[in-house]
């Protein structure tokens, strides 16, 4: 298949470096719910050693809406595929990739298909398959993600107002004012609702034994989504893998804990 | 303030552990403030989804944005049970800009939240009937509605059996259209189903109304075809089909699991029977209309066919052809002035057209019977029988042997429709359909009506076209001689081609007669034009002519008689003509020619000749003038030819000419009798220029005969006379 033009990926997926041109890559994928910004506080941290590179998958931020495909995007596989794209359309060599949530599958996927691209991998918060099967435990049920997808059909009618915040300017957090745009944390509804779908009913257990690059699992204390069981599966199953378990608590330690998420980052490389 | 605000508040850490609750949300929640209040996080107060929402979207939010406006959560009870809640939250910060605790407000969005259900129920709803109109657009068929909506109804709906039908024409049956049912043992198809108020179909049909049957066994009084299965439906749902106030049919649908109808399926339920109606009625119009243009056409390819001029049985065929099959199988016409027997007849299958004939032919039913052709033709009604039992077979015919053909034959719907002509009953179009499937019904009467009087009129011209064409051609072979005379001393012959094609005479005229005095008559004679006015006007001249001739005064003083008689007859100006009178003890040749090409003689010695004595102007030029006349006494065996110029008169050539070619001609023949040698001589001279003239040859010849010694009975028994016409040959013989 013929690689996109790398002005098409990028605008495809909102593509946006920042750090040293010449540095080594350090790619970042956001997660399951909101995009790139949530790289915010932990991504211009490296900025002074290498080259930065953020992305929004299809569907959030201010990636291309139009070049969703319900098709390509069916399983991750299709958002792995853009990784690789990205990946090969920027040039980028001995990347180290870091993703979080979902998208730690996604790196996972992506270093199994082109493992020359990849040297390491960073995955915060990783969870190969939410819902239970037999002794696995992935923490959820069926119901429990019926329920997800009726709370985001549920949100989308207030979806407007609310998720998209026009931020003039946060008088508390004066740095983030230019920064954010209206599409922060706004996903077309229909495609977050296939992207849930996707991410929740994934089974990825059989790709870990095929990561031949180092990798980090970063573990928070007390993730409702990725419970500390399943980070240790994820260690337990990627061979030459280390896993560390943050202070931070929640899913989101590049959001609610970047110091520490940085930190352990940087002890990595 | 706090405690009792019409809202839910509490504050809690960054992480979400509670700090502080009021009392409002104690209530709402049902918890107690030890079980809360350092106690528990915030998320765990919500869903298992919810708190992945919270986790993934609300938290990253709240700590980047700072705030949350109107999230829908969904609060779980300390009893397990639901309240949908709406969420405002406010990140308060130190000086440093930590982020301190949060303040976050729940109010309780029970009315919202399934104000807000219903909303999404319904604009479901609305997407589900707009693909489903967008679907009924496209389809022009009532069996492309029933696909659609029966699939519609097995995917969308659920249902285990869906059947759409439609009123029969007779209004008091269901005829099915497609019938659907998720497994066998649910009743299968079915075709018809009277329509019985008793029923809940009945019911439904009648005051156009849904009926919704919920939770029963739906075999008691539902659907009777339903009845026969073997898995009772435990709901049913009866809809009709309303069009202008009226019901055109019914959609059905039966489920054997869910045994209710939820108000927004009803709704829907409603509002898509209404559509599968209007797709129906829409459907009906496109096919009424296309039918109604694919029947105005037919009647004007009927008319088409007919304008040609062709006699009465011809016609009569020509017009069963046009009928079999497009709007028949097969169909007779039958004239009982001209026989029993179909006067025409045509079936779908030609090997079947001869045992129905007979059949036909044997049936003789009549106008007591109700239905026959016979009554059709008695009271001018047409006869419909839109299914034929098959006891009326046996109304026409007992024979088993005929019964069992007719069996085969099997006709199953007739329409016997009466012909009429001139305001009176001639006979009767049968149209009968045998196997192709299609029926006659009373709303096709209008048109098999107007098939009929085009069959009636296009006969009747027929007819009368016949007539003209026998009574012209009777008229036509008066005009010219039908025998020539005898006489064992000469021999007469005569070639006649009329200049258009579609007459038997024309201008051209010749005679030859016997007179008093042992003389032979003979003339030719051209009248100018060649149609039918010629013809007219040469009818006259030939009879005059004869007349004068009777009196005895020979040649010269006929054709001067001739001459001013013609004056009297309009258009006879011009005419030419060239009289001769043979004495047959002598060979004397008397002649007078006015206008006319002189007679050419051919004698066993000599080389042809033409006589130019004796001639007038054509006729009515000179009336007072000197009649002319000339006399010549004929070899033994010689011929006297007399010509028109249609024979011999070319464009490019000068007349002299053309009789010089003649005479060359002639005498390539030599003594060959001239019978022998007439038609090659004619289309010689034709074969060049297309015949546009009357061409007009007598030649009387001379037979040898011994002096004293008499020839009997050498009688020329047949003198053939060959008029050649394109058309028609009229051969005449005289024995």
């Amino acid at each position: 298949m013929e690689l996109p033009a790398l002005t098409d990926v990028s605008r495809r997926n909102n593509v946006v470096e920042l750090g040293r041109p010449d540095g080594r890559p350090l790619l970042f994928a956001h997660g399951f719910g909101c995009d790139q910004t949530m790289w915010h506080d932990v991504a211009p941290a490296f900025a002074e050693d290498f080259r930065v590179i953020l992305f929004d998958h299809v569907g959030a931020g201010g990636s291309d809406l139009a070049a969703y495909d319900p098709d390509r995007y069916r399983s991750l596989d299709g958002y792995a595929d853009d990784v690789v794209e990205i990946c090969r359309a920027l040039e980028l060599e001995r990347t180290v990739f870091v993703g979080h949530s979902v998208s730690a599958m996604i790196g996972v996927l992506a270093a199994v298909r082109a493992p020359d691209l990849f040297a390491k991998l960073v995955l915060i918060g990783p969870s190969p398959r939410y819902t239970d099967d037999g002794a696995y435990v992935g923490g959820f049920s069926e119901e429990d993600i019926d329920g997800l997808l009726r709370t985001l059909d549920d949100n989308y009618l207030g979806w407007a107002s609310s998720m998209a915040p026009v931020i003039m300017g946060n008088a508390d957090r004066p740095a983030l004012g230019q920064r954010l745009t209206e599409s922060f944390c706004r996903t077309d509804p229909a495609i977050a609702r296939d992207f849930a779908q996707v991410t929740f009913r994934s089974d990825n257990r059989d790709d870990l034994p095929h990561v031949s690059v180092p990798t980090l699992v970063l573990q928070c204390s007390d993730d409702p989504i990725a419970p500390l069981a399943v980070g240790t599966y994820v260690h337990e199953h990627i061979p030459h893998s280390t896993l560390v378990v943050l202070r931070a608590t929640g899913h989101c330690p590049n959001v609610s804990a970047p110091a520490e998420t940085i930190a352990a980052i940087r002890s990595f490389l | 303030m706090f405690e009792h605000a019409p809202c839910g508040l509490l504050v809690t850490e960054p992480d979400g552990r509670i700090l502080t609750v009021n009392a409002t949300l104690l209530g709402m929640t049902g918890y107690d403030r030890a079980a809360l209040e350092g106690a528990r996080r915030f998320d765990e107060l919500l869903t298992p989804g919810g708190r992945i929402f919270h986790e993934t979207h609300l938290r990253p939010l709240l700590e980047l944005q700072g705030h949350l406006r109107e999230i829908a959560v969904e609060l779980v009870r300390a009893d397990g049970g639901r309240l949908p809640a709406l969420l405002n939250a406010v990140v308060a910060r130190d000086p440093d800009g930590a982020a301190s605790y949060v303040q976050i407000v729940l109010m309780d969005a029970t009315e919202r939240h399934s104000y807000e259900r219903e909303l999404v129920v319904a604009s479901r709803r609305i997407e589900r009937l707009q693909r489903v109109t967008a679907a009924f657009a496209a389809i022009l068929d009532a069996h492309g509605v029933a696909r659609e909506a029966l699939g519609e109804l097995v995917d969308g709906v659920k249902a285990d059996y869906g059947a759409l039908a439609l009123v029969g024409h007779a209004f008091d049956e269901l005829e099915a259209v497609d019938v659907v049912a998720a497994s066998p043992e649910l009743a299968g198809g079915w075709q018809r189903l009277p329509l019985d108020e008793a029923t809940a179909l009945g019911r439904a049909l009648r005051a156009g109304a849904p009926i919704f049957l919920e939770g029963g066994d739906g075999r008691e009084e539902g659907l009777p075809p339903l009845a026969r299965s073997q898995v009772p439906a435990t709901r049913l749902a009866v809809l009709p089909l309303v069009v202008e106030g009226r019901s055109i049919g019914v959609l059905c649908l039966a489920s054997c699991t869910q045994s209710a109808f939820p108000e927004d399926e009803r709704l829907f339920l409603v509002s898509f029977a209404r559509l599968c109606a209007q797709a129906l009625e829409r459907g009906r119009l496109h096919e009424a209309t296309a039918l109604a243009a694919r029947r105005a056409g037919f009647l004007s390819e009927l008319s088409h066919a007919l304008e040609e001029a062709v006699g009465f049985a011809e016609r009569a065929q020509t017009l069963v052809d046009l009928l079999v099959p497009e709007i028949a199988d097969f169909a007779t016409v039958e004239i009982p002035a001209r026989g029993a027997r179909p006067v025409a007849a045509s079936h779908r299958d030609p090997e079947l057209l001869v045992p129905l004939l007979d059949l036909r032919e044997r049936a003789n039913v009549g106008a007591d019977k109700p239905h026959s052709m016979a009554r059709a033709r008695a009271t001018g009604e047409a006869q419909l029988l839109v299914d034929i039992p098959e006891e009326l077979y046996e109304v026409y015919d007992q024979d088993e042997q005929q019964l069992a053909l007719l069996r085969r034959l099997a006709p199953r719907s007739y329409v016997g429709l009466p012909l009429n002509a001139r305001g009176e009953l001639v006979g009767s179009l049968m149209l009968v359909m045998t196997t192709s499937g299609r029926r006659f019904s009373p709303a096709d009467l209008q048109f098999y009506g107007a098939v009929a009087d085009r069959v009636g009129v296009a006969l009747e011209n027929a007819r009368l076209y016949e007539h003209e064409r026998d009574v012209a051609h009777r008229l036509q072979v008066s005009l010219l001689p039908t025998s020539l005379p005898e006489d064992a001393r000469v021999r007469t012959c005569a070639r006649y081609r009329p200049g258009v094609v579609a007459m038997e005479i024309g201008g051209d005229w010749y005679d030859a007669f016997l007179l008093p005095g042992d003389r032979l008559g003979f003339v030719v004679g051209d009248v100018v034009g060649h149609q039918m006015d010629a013809a007219i006007v040469m009818g006259q001249l030939r009879t005059a002519l004869r007349a004068f001739a009777l009196d005895g005064a020979g040649p010269g003083s006929a054709v001067a008689r001739l001459s001013r008689f013609s004056l009297s007859v309009p258009d006879a100006l011009c005419t030419t003509v060239v009289y001769a009178e043979l004495e047959l003890a002598t060979q004397t040749l008397r002649w007078s020619s006015a206008g006319h090409l002189p007679p050419i003689v051919l004698s066993p010695a000599l080389a042809p000749c033409a006589l130019w004595d004796g001639r007038t102007p054509p006729l009515g030029a000179t009336p007072d003038a000197p009649p002319a006349e000339a006399t010549v006494v004929l070899a033994d065996g010689a011929s006297v030819v007399l010509v028109t110029d249609g024979l011999i008169e070319r464009r490019d050539a000068p007349l002299d000419e053309c009789i010089q070619d003649l005479l060359a001609r002639l005498a390539a023949y030599g003594t060959t009798p001239f019978e022998e040698f007439a038609d090659d001589l004619i289309s010689a001279l034709l074969e060049k220029t297309p015949q546009t003239d009357d061409v007009c040859v007598l030649a009387v010849s001379l037979q040898p005969t011994t002096v004293g010694e008499v020839v009997e009975s050498v009688r020329a028994s047949v003198v053939p006379v060959r008029h050649g016409a394109a058309q028609s040959a009229l051969a005449v013989v005289t024995a």
